[in-house]
């Protein structure tokens, strides 16, 4: 077997990389596939929080890199998802801790054992940016419609372009979307970013109060049915399966009197 | 395990040790990552170093000396066996510390008198007194002594050269090993998370350990504050040690080889309320309220 290996990035922090990875290895596991996500920021590690699981790490990324232990021991298996590991980052450690010779080795063990390896890069371009990228044989590049989140998504690419006989595709997703604003020309639509960044789409992911919620729960927002957010990162994983999916309608919700009424009455989900 | 001890000698500053490392690579990366725990904890705080039988290019002596400078550390003395070392020293105008091969670290005033009543020793709570000397004598001298030189095994005809190098280069057979120096960290501050305290004897923490912060012994674990983190007693495999902390929330708790973690979700009901201590019993962590004995 051989699976796919997949780095998310994004240039800017703060764009949702971690979110994102969460939440597209999360749908990919529930589509039945085996996933192994794989915690690049070393020193400042989140995605175990994200997912839940930050009790259960007790080897990580840099323990296999140091062969302090064996790779299935660092694995952490998600709690509802049994096709769905974690390679937690270390916390005590720093970005020099691993070399982008170290992850393409790791990746070459680890997409024999899964088929799907989403790497989550930190933010930045340097020492742990080129780490993250070494392995990995796909991008996704995460912005924000923001000209600081566009400006660095833009550097990203230009950096992943040049690696491109490892990285033979990379595709955007365009986060925090709040169409509202769109229609009103307060915020950059995802034709305007698509502009300036000549990508190919893999999704739109609008702003959701539920990522919130589902962040500090330590629960994805894939997993749960009814959230737009959690649609959106349910069909950008159909899409990395090669399924066409159609985005998501993402036109404002009129504010007649009818609908502020049902939203007064709609429970806040908890 | 740790390679790098951290012994606070009573009225004499601290001894760091990183003479159990085996490449002076392993041995900077250690020093390093003490000195960014604990950043406070060095300030004016007298240092010894002992290099055990490293053997320090003058190159690699100057990293060092960059590391300590770093935190503003100034060692008084450094200890080293190997002879290429100490030259390196020289080289920097360091003086190796004049003491006898024999005693590589001057023991504490109180050691004479914890000899005298080894009751009085703040032992490992592994067994007697024996175990906390054999630990500190591997610590300290960071090398065993070669038996075969010290039975008396060469021959007659080399005794007296062997006589002569086992001068230089033997330290401490362990039956005379220094006797144990009060075993104890002591940190007086709240560990952030990337921090991390290892101590091969018993650790007091005087502050907060927050989550994604480390803190481990082969002792006893004791905070005075809140344990948010993740805190692991007994690394050597002791499984009497104990933690203790004003308040139990830990992401997860070790002792020796067992692991406990915390709840997925949070029960509102099983609030801690004074102090706690956690222990093996039966196998497995157990917590409960400290009693003052």
């Amino acid at each position: 077997m051989s699976g796919r290996v997949i780095v998310i990035t994004s240039g800017k922090g703060g764009v949702g990389k971690t979110t994102a990875s969460a939440n597209i290895g999360t749908a990919l596991a529930a589509s039945g596939a085996s996933v192994a996500l794989v915690d690049m920021d070393i020193g400042l590690r989140n995605l175990d929080i994200l997912m839940g699981l930050e009790n259960r790490v007790v080897y990580n990324l840099v323990d296999v890199i140091e062969e302090k232990c064996k790779l299935r021991q660092a694995l952490v298996k998600d709690k509802r998802l049994p096709n769905l590991n974690l390679l937690p980052a270390a916390q005590t450690r720093d970005k020099s801790a691993v070399n982008p010779e170290q992850m393409e080795k790791l990746c070459a063990e680890l997409k024999q054992l899964f088929d799907y390896v989403i790497l989550d890069s930190p933010a930045g371009i340097e020492g742990g940016f080129q780490s993250a990228i070494a392995g990995a044989e796909e991008a996704i590049v995460v912005t924000t419609p923001e000209m600081s989140a566009v400006r660095d998504a833009d550097r990203v690419i230009g950096l992943l372009e040049a690696k491109k006989d490892a990285i033979s595709q990379y595709r955007l997703v365009v986060n925090r979307i709040r169409p509202s604003m769109v229609a009103t020309n307060d915020m950059m639509s995802v034709e305007d970013v698509l502009e300036i960044l000549s990508v190919k789409l893999l999704g739109v992911v609008p702003e959701d109060e539920d990522i919130i919620v589902s962040t500090n729960k330590g629960e994805p927002i894939a997993g749960s049915e009814n959230t737009r957010a959690g649609q959106a990162y349910r069909n950008i994983a159909s899409r990395l399966r090669g399924d066409d999916v159609p985005f998501l309608d993402l036109s404002p919700v009129n504010d007649t009197w009818f609908n502020k009424i049902v939203k007064i009455f709609t429970p806040v989900r908890a | 395990m740790t390679k790098i001890a951290i012994i606070s000698q009573p009225e004499q500053g601290v001894l760091i040790d990183i003479g159990g490392c085996d490449t002076v690579n392993e041995a900077t990366q250690h020093l390093s990552s003490t000195f960014q725990v604990a950043n406070q904890f060095w300030e004016d705080q007298p240092v010894d170093l002992n290099l055990g039988n490293l053997r320090l290019s003058r190159d690699e002596f100057a990293q060092i000396l960059a590391i300590l400078a770093e935190r503003g550390v100034t060692a008084r003395q450094y200890f080293a066996t190997e002879d290429a070392t100490r030259e390196a020293l020289r080289s920097h105008n360091v003086e190796p510390a004049s003491h006898k091969p024999g005693e590589p670290i001057p023991p504490p005033p109180q050691v004479t008198v914890s000899t005298a009543d080894e009751s009085s020793i703040p032992a490992l709570p592994q067994t007697a007194s024996d175990a906390p000397k054999t630990v500190s004598a591997d610590a300290i001298a960071g090398n065993v002594p070669d038996a075969s030189l010290a039975d008396g095994t060469a021959t007659a005809a080399t005794a007296v050269v062997t006589e002569a190098t086992k001068a230089d280069t033997i330290v401490v057979p362990k039956s005379s090993a220094a006797p144990a120096v009060p075993y104890v960290l002591y940190v007086r501050q709240n560990l952030r998370s990337g921090q991390s305290v290892s101590h091969k004897g018993h650790l007091v923490i005087v502050g907060d350990v927050n989550p994604g912060a480390e803190v481990m012994a082969e002792g006893d674990i004791t905070i005075w504050g809140t344990l948010r983190g993740m805190a692991h007693a007994g690394i050597a495999g002791n499984t009497n040690s104990e933690i203790r902390a004003l308040k139990f929330d830990p992401i997860q708790l070790r002792i020796a080889h067992a692991i406990a973690r915390s709840p997925d979700r949070p029960r509102a009901n099983l609030h801690s309320s004074g102090p706690e201590t956690a222990r093996i019993v039966n196998g497995t962590i157990r917590i409960s309220s400290t009693a003052v004995e």
